[in-house]
């Protein structure tokens, strides 16, 4: 599969919460689940670990706007948040991907602070 | 020009020449988006509301850069001396759409904007927006 394939597969399970994780590589890299830590997460069990904590805050999702450049893509997802205190709100993640042996295999995040400032003004 | 050429005379506008030639580079109705609040809707907006990050010495780091067609994405680091006087760097990313050889967006994201606060002297007001 080409980056846009694994990306379409990645992100309609995400957002299903089933099989996203059939695109990951074995060797798997992700790096900001922590904003102070850039040291990256190793192996596609810990990010299935991330992310099944990290699907328990999200309702949906949504793909705003996607970049493929080869073995690379940038991708700004669209997440609705639902926190254990009832407020929901709407933020996005840039999401940068890199693709190794046709499978996904690094994930560098940055968050959009701007969102949950919205949600703490609430 | 490709649109990474133009991304990148751009970048180095903002980061070796003190924005010397932004008014040359971005669209009349350029629209700018990070985390400290600073969102921009035309060039005049962002030239005046960005001249003092534009005056602070500093450097760039790419370490990505990707396209496809007009849409651009940067992934690099800023290395700065903070006004206390200690030099820090700080990874970021941006998504910069071309047009026509003009800027016409860019949203830029940082990996840590309460590092870049803190460092950059204005905690305080960025974590007031938290409380």
């Amino acid at each position: 599969m080409k980056t846009k394939e694994l990306l379409e597969v990645y992100y309609k399970g995400l957002n299903q919460k089933n099989s996203w994780d059939s695109v990951i590589s074995d060797d798997f890299k992700f790096i900001g689940g922590d904003m102070t830590n850039q040291e990256p997460v190793l192996g596609k069990q810990a990010y299935i670990e991330i992310l099944n904590r990290f699907g328990r805050l999200f309702h949906t999702m949504r793909v705003k706007e996607m970049i493929i450049d080869g073995n690379k893509a940038f991708v700004r997802a669209n997440y609705d948040y639902v926190f254990p205190n009832g407020k929901a709100i709407s933020g996005d993640v840039a999401e940068l991907w890199k693709v190794k042996n046709g499978k996904l295999d690094e994930l560098i995040i940055f968050f959009d602070t701007l969102s949950f400032q919205k949600l703490l003004a609430q | 020009m490709k649109p990474l050429e133009i991304v990148n005379q751009y970048l180095d506008i903002v980061f070796s020449k003190n924005g010397e030639g932004l008014s040359g580079i971005l669209n009349e109705n350029f629209n700018f988006h990070d985390p400290f609040v600073i969102e921009a809707i035309s060039a005049a907006d962002f030239i005046s509301k960005c001249k003092g990050w534009m005056e602070v010495p500093k450097t760039i780091k790419m370490e990505k850069q990707f396209a496809d067609r007009e849409l651009t994405c940067s992934l690099y680091s800023v290395e700065l001396i903070t006004p206390s006087g200690t030099k820090a760097s700080f990874q970021l990313t941006d998504y910069i759409e071309v047009n026509d050889r003009e800027i016409v967006s860019e949203r830029v994201y940082f990996f840590d904007p309460a590092a870049f606060a803190k460092a950059m002297g204005f905690m305080q007001d960025y974590m007031q927006k938290y409380s």
